[in-house]
């Protein structure tokens, strides 16, 4: 199996990541209504979407996620849309590899964006390990086969789910990280703890394990609690933690679902605490921007 | 077990959530963290169970347990006559409509990403509970009125709400579905004093209208007198005292339960408290003290308490305390 993220780690510290892609489609005027969410760019909006991957790129992303996160077959029942799944799961996966292809920057690696099949926000409502399978096998499989370079299994509120999301990226051979959806707590979102977590996870091989969509001003608890956790595993069984926190929050002019509240520079100095500490893959959730992805380039690699 | 004075929605019996402590290259279990730890409870239909203790003691565990988003090791839990411990996921899905949940805090709980029309109306599409969009929004105007919120702000986004209002919203969103039981986890806990009082009205309201069950979880008794029928109040995850509410609050049996109440501020925001913690700190629940858990703490403690673990004994006026005090054949030797 090839494994271009174990690579990428061996030799850059951090890796960087993008930054968010719904919102930043939001931020530059694309419809992103529920439950497509950032799918609609895929219909409505596709030079923007290229341009936002271009801008990562050329920012310093080294792995740009593709706009998947929504294009379950799901999403679109659930919409009540004709099923597009599969080939808007394709046309994403096309998107992110022209814009690379386009881009004037290093190349990036492209990662399939996996997400809960359910709303991130709603533990209760995971579906059967029946569905799970059956569904998270048939989006991997589809990234698979347009051409994806590893999977990111990301925003996972359960263990459950993101266990049998990361078996099915597993049975197909590609290489792939689990991002957790973290609580203020220092828990998984669904109430589960990171040592139980790494514990059903770290035995199905991923490169990297990280925690993503939560602010900085709170994700601290959650960091330490990942480190902690990590620290009980077997050396040799360790793999590569990361973050990617979101920027959103209470803003007095209510424009925006996420209005950025930290903006680049504040965001990079975080960066580099989780850094000194431990964290080798960082990048941005929701609200961050490419010029949170350019001020995480110029802190790390001046 | 606890005697409800209704006949119970749900019945939890001896449930056990262990989690492994794994060490060492081979990852070898060397031991355990009892999260919950032989835990009985009923919740009366339409009426409220509340489950009381300290950060830590597992009362969330057991609340999670309950809606399986967390497995429990043993144990049962009896729900409209079947043993929820014994489904599999398929098995619990038809059942999953008729148990909701309402979340700690109103702040990080909504999807930042969602209005709130769709924040409300993911379970009903998600039961297929609407066929079109304009009965899913009819739907969602008439929960966000009965939440005491205007209808015309549902395209408005989490944040753009207070504190209290996303907790109304965080209730629709539960009421959506049409709940028979509703665990209500910390549901008032991060609103200012004033704002708990009117959250808990609400509950109170739509339960006497709707006939709603809640377990109520809560980390401070306080808040639990005015909606609660009966309290169990749980410590390093077992339930140490159960008993009717007003019975509990007139005479608690148990010293933990007598240091909460202390440590209890008041609702009321014309009459606030000064509150004192109970002394100590919770051991781990990987290790807790051998004798009675509460031994480390208690300021009644004699030599009985380090030695044996103590049982449920009954008390009077009905109900249970994990306390010596309480044994009927105890002889006091205080230290």
């Amino acid at each position: 199996m090839k494994r271009p993220l174990r690579q990428l780690l061996e030799s850059c510290d951090p890796v960087i990541l993008d930054g968010g892609l719904g919102s930043e489609l939001e931020r530059r005027g694309v419809d992103c209504g529920l439950p497509l969410w950032s799918a609609n760019a895929l219909v409505t909006s596709r030079d923007t979407l290229k341009q936002i991957h271009r801008d990562y790129i050329e920012a310093g992303a080294q792995i740009i996620a593709t706009c998947t996160f929504r294009t379950t077959a799901r999403t679109f029942k659930r919409a009540r849309l004709r099923d597009q799944s599969e080939p808007l799961t394709r046309l994403a996966v096309q998107i992110a590899r022209q814009a690379r292809d386009e881009s004037a920057a290093e190349s990036a690696l492209i990662a399939g964006s996996i997400g809960p099949l359910e709303d991130c926000y709603r533990p209760d409502l995971v579906p059967s390990d029946a569905e799970l399978r059956d569904e998270h096998a048939e989006h991997a499989e589809r990234l698979v086969a347009a051409g994806v370079e590893l999977l990111f299994i990301e925003t996972m509120g359960t263990i459950r789910e993101a266990r049998i999301a990361a078996e099915e990226a597993k049975k197909r051979g590609i290489e792939f990280a689990v991002s957790f959806l973290g609580a203020k707590t220092g828990a998984i979102y669904g109430g589960e703890s990171l040592r139980d977590a790494l514990n059903a996870i770290i035995p199905l091989g991923p490169s990297a394990l990280c925690v993503n969509c939560l602010s900085p001003l709170v994700i601290q608890p959650l960091l330490d609690k990942f480190l902690e956790a990590m620290e009980e595993v077997p050396v040799l069984s360790r793999v590569a933690l990361g973050v990617y926190a979101n920027v959103g929050a209470i803003t007095p002019d209510f424009t925006s679902p996420i209005a950025i509240e930290i903006g680049p520079d504040r965001y990079a100095d975080f960066a580099k605490e989780w850094h000194k500490t431990g964290f080798k893959l960082i990048g941005g959730c929701c609200g961050t921007t490419p010029d949170h992805i350019t001020a995480l380039q110029k802190v790390f690699r001046g | 077990m606890t005697p409800a004075i209704q006949e119970p929605i749900l019945r939890v019996e001896a449930l056990r959530c262990y989690f492994p402590i794994r060490r060492g290259l081979l990852q070898r279990t060397v031991g355990h963290v009892f999260a919950v730890d032989g835990v009985d409870l009923e919740v009366p239909a339409s009426g409220t169970l509340a489950l009381v203790g300290e950060s830590g003691c597992g009362k969330t565990t057991v609340g999670r347990s309950i809606l399986r988003i967390v497995d429990g090791s043993a144990g049962h839990i009896w729900f409209q006559g079947q043993d929820l411990m014994a489904l599999s996921q398929e098995q619990l899905r038809p059942l999953r409509r008729a148990m909701q949940m309402i979340f700690q805090d109103p702040m990080t709980s909504l999807n930042p990403r969602m209005r709130v029309r769709d924040i409300i109306a993911e379970g009903l599409r998600s039961f297929d509970l609407v066929k079109t969009n304009a009965e899913c929004a009819d739907r969602v105007a008439s929960l966000m009125t009965r939440v005491k919120l205007d209808p015309r702000q549902m395209m408005r986004y989490p944040h753009e709400f207070s504190g209290g209002q996303r907790q109304r919203i965080g209730i629709a969103r539960a009421l959506a579905v049409e709940p028979k039981l509703i665990v209500c986890d910390e549901a008032v806990s991060a609103l200012d004093v004033s704002i708990q009082a009117q959250i808990l009205n609400l509950l109170r309201e739509l339960q006497q209208q709707d006939g709603l069950s809640y377990l109520f979880i809560a980390h401070d008794l306080s808040v639990v007198r005015y909606l609660a029928d009966w309290v169990c109040v749980m410590y390093l995850g077992q339930i140490v005292e159960s008993r009717q509410t007003e019975q509990l609050f007139a005479d608690p049996a148990h010293p933990y339960t007598r240091g909460l109440l202390k440590a209890a501020p008041s609702i009321d925001p014309q009459n606030p408290t000064v509150t004192a913690r109970v002394q100590g700190e919770v051991p781990s629940p990987a290790n807790p003290p051998p004798g009675c858990h509460f031994n480390t703490r208690c300021p009644e403690v004699f030599d009985r308490c380090y030695t044996e673990e103590p049982d449920l004994y009954p008390v009077s006026g009905g109900g249970t305390s994990r306390c010596f005090l309480a044994d009927p054949h105890h002889v006091p030797t205080p230290r």
